[in-house]
């Protein structure tokens, strides 16, 4: 709820479940100087990432523990006399309810499941709760690809309420996003059940808005939500889903269990890709658009703290490729509604007319190197550092609700056949699926396909496995290869792989398993077993050639814009050739 | 004495390998080895990229029997001569810094303009203080958290006073 520059101003930072060197340096770069400026910073996961060499606390937690550690940090907050009362008394509802939940979880209860000393334990919830002026909690994948992702969220806003650690500038929660832009997606209303602005489509009032500035019969808008990428998969196998427009994503590589995926993307009617690359996803595609790349491209990023900042263009696009706003307008029109916009300040001041929210932020503002940081409601704000200020929240009544949940344990646990936790994670260098990163040589003699499997010695050494070998990794979903990279930062029993890479690919191991509520996948626990090859020579020309056959079967699928439109055209009209 | 080098502030590194990538691309260009010359080391406690100290008393240029590695005071560093290097390894193995390695390539043997077949070459991969580059060292300028400095003399003396300080207040 705080800004991401204001990181540095805390005098505490509380890192539950987010890795920020791997997945966001420029906010690593802030925590290295909030420490600098004095801040204290608690680190809790299960590995020895690398802001906890830069802790005064860590707290080496176990896989799948979140809502157990949590509700044992509350309840030595309370206990131990550091809740504020005047904060909970003044503006928050449901304590007593919460606290019934909570007066369970000493931290002696929960030990075995959290891995944390009662000792510990009562130290953080010291060093978070009187921390001065502020303290934040910087929270990430850990907690969203969880079985308890929402629960989880829940429970650390009780935290920073009961603890005072909210609703004061440089305070509160600070969820960042896994991918870039994820926050201006979703702020668009690229949401089954929002508009833009956070307006939701089962508010007929809403609904009358957008019908009258978009001249539709507000009978033409949908009154109920939509369905989630995740539900994808299921839906395309009972046969409710004939036809997925995919863009920008390749969800055989991102999503998990990825032979599920591909599976129910042959069983479509119609697919549809809006890609700059073709990837395992695009190779089952009926239709191809060919969209335009983030350097080809100019509009507005939405950062994780709510801050629009505009972007240019470097080079204009090249070939067939068009910006993604230009094809959904002429899809649009194709389909009956005719939509046009000359450039993207058009459709964004069209946004801002429609999202109260949002008004204030101009791409006059936003020039150079000018941002917007949302809530900002009128030409002359100034824009929103941090969220709820003086403690007032976003209720009818202006007061938070507390709320607690048990624990329960992750889907699948790990047993005798598969004794290994599984989770998911990020390394630096290559980005997200790595269609865009891929064929970057620098990234890519730094680091390369198989990719690699994270594991504690102890666990190598129980397999004879030596750092950098080829390993087999298994799942009841699948079997792949991945190199061994043996770290004493990485805790025992459990074995970390990247999305990113294709052929150690994690998500063919994966579970998918989703939660109630959001439908995210718990991306960060399933269970596996390992080995090594034993003939590392076979393994090495093995994974080499898997790479090259994949590379090789994407560039034919590709080959087909080889082909000048105008030849392909002229060709086609010639009887006695075929054009496939 | 003048010899500097690149220094890393482990308590700043966020093991982002920027600096990796940054020196791989400033080398990689046509007869240079693309190759990061500094490697990001990471121990439970510690994370920092390790470089060529460019020693004044060099055991690398020592070792070497041809002369491939030699002081060279203009710049204040160890300076290579890659055609004088027969690919022995005797500096990778006397380095006490692991900082030095030898790479093999393959170029194209010719008799005049003949192209008669291909030889192995081989070449000491290290830091050279990017002396070519307009702006020093690419790795310093691309780090994100400024954890790297070029030590200079003037360098280890301010540093040498700062103890000398805190080692009377002791």
């Amino acid at each position: 709820m705080c800004s991401i520059p204001g990181m540095e101003n805390a005098g505490c930072v509380f890192l539950f479940g987010y890795n920020p060197s791997a997945s966001h340096p420029i906010v690593a770069r802030r925590i290295v100087r909030a420490k600098e400026k004095g801040a204290k910073i608690i680190v809790a996961d299960p590995r020895h990432i690398e802001t906890a060499r830069i802790a005064d606390l860590y707290l080496p937690i176990k896989n799948g523990c979140n809502i157990a550690f949590l509700n044992a940090l509350a309840n030595c907050i309370v206990n131990d006399g550091y809740a504020d009362k005047d904060f909970i008394e003044a503006h928050t509802n449901g304590y007593e309810q919460w606290w019934e939940t909570i007066k369970k979880y000493t931290p002696e209860s929960v030990q075995d499941i959290t891995g944390i000393s009662p000792a510990d334990m009562h130290r953080a919830a010291e060093m978070y709760a009187t921390a001065e002026p502020s303290a934040i909690i910087g929270y990430g994948m850990g907690v969203c690809q969880q079985r308890q992702n929402l629960k989880t969220v829940h429970t650390l806003a009780a935290v920073a309420c009961v603890a005072g650690q909210i609703g004061k500038p440089n305070s509160g929660l600070a969820p960042v996003r896994g991918q870039n832009n994820v926050q201006g997606s979703c702020d668009m209303g690229c949401l089954p059940n929002m508009f833009p602005g956070y307006q939701k489509v089962t508010d007929p009032a809403m609904r009358e808005k957008f019908a009258k500035a978009w001249g539709v019969p507000v009978e033409k808008l949908s009154d109920h939500e939509g369905y989630k990428l995740t539900d994808m998969v299921h839906l395309a196998n009972e046969g409710t889903l004939h036809c997925f427009y995919n863009y920008g994503e390749d969800p055989v590589q991102t999503e998990p269990d990825s032979q599920g995926t591909i599976e129910a993307l042959k069983k479509l009617d119609l697919f549809i890709c809006e890609d700059i690359f073709m990837t395992q996803t695009t190779m089952y595609a009926d239709v191809i658009l060919p969209g335009t790349s983030w350097g080809e491209h100019e509009g507005v990023f939405t950062a994780s703290d709510r801050t629009f900042q505009h972007f240019n263009a470097a080079v204009p696009p090249k070939g067939e490729c068009r910006h993604d706003w230009q094809i959904i307008s002429d899809l649009s029109t194709r389909m009956g509604y005719p939509m046009h916009y000359d450039n993207t300040k058009q459709i964004w001041d069209e946004m801002r007319q429609l999202c109260p929210n949002f008004y204030g932020a101009t791409y006059e503002k936003m020039e150079g190197t000018g941002h917007c940081e949302w809530p900002i409601p009128t030409l002359e704000h100034q824009g929103t550092a941090d969220l709820f200020p003086g403690g007032h929240f976003n209720k009818p009544d202006g007061r938070a609700v507390l709320i607690a949940h048990d624990w329960e344990h992750p889907t699948e646990m790990p047993d005798e056949e598969y004794p290994l936790v599984l989770c998911t994670v990020r390394e630096v260098g290559h980005y997200s699926c790595r269609s865009m990163t891929g064929n970057c040589k620098a990234l890519s003699l730094l680091a390369d396909e198989p990719g690699y499997v994270h594991m504690n010695p102890a666990d190598a050494r129980a397999r004879g496995i030596r750092d950098g070998e080829i390993v087999r990794i298994w799942s009841r979903r699948g079997s792949v290869y991945s190199r061994a990279d043996v770290s004493d930062r990485i805790n025992k029993g459990a074995v970390y792989m990247t999305y990113q890479w294709w052929i150690g690919r994690c998500n063919s191991l994966t579970l998918h398993a989703v939660d109630d509520v959001s439908h995210t996948p718990e991306d960060k626990f399933s269970a596996c077993q390992m080995e090594r090859v034993a003939d590392q020579q076979w393994a090495e020309r093995h994974v080499a050639q898997e790479y090259a056959d994949l590379k090789a079967r994407l560039a034919k699928e590709a080959s087909a814009q080889d082909v000048e439109p105008a030849v392909a055209f002229s060709a086609s009209q010639e009887p006695d050739r075929i054009l496939v | 004495m003048g010899n500097k080098f690149v220094v890393a502030d482990p308590a700043r590194c966020i093991g982002c390998k920027t600096c990796m990538a940054a020196c791989l691309m400033k080398h990689d260009v046509a007869g240079d080895v693309a190759d990061a010359r500094l490697r990001v080391t990471q121990t439970y406690d510690v994370s920092a990229p390790v470089a060529c100290h460019h020693c004044v008393d060099a055991p690398c240029a020592a070792a070497c029997p041809t002369g491939a590695l030699y002081e060279d005071p203009t710049h204040g560093r160890v300076a290579v001569r890659e055609e004088s290097c027969i690919g022995c390894r005797s500096c990778v193995m006397a380095c006490p810094f692991g900082a030095v390695h030898v790479d093999v390539r393959s170029e194209a043997v010719r008799m005049g303009n003949l192209f008669v077949g291909t030889r192995s070459k081989a070449m000491v991969v290290k830091c050279d203080l990017c002396v070519d580059r307009e702006g020093g060292p690419a790795c310093i300028e691309a780090c994100p958290t400024k954890g790297l400095t070029l030590m200079d003399d003037a360098g280890l003396e301010r540093l040498a006073a700062a103890r000398r300080e805190s080692a009377v207040q002791a």
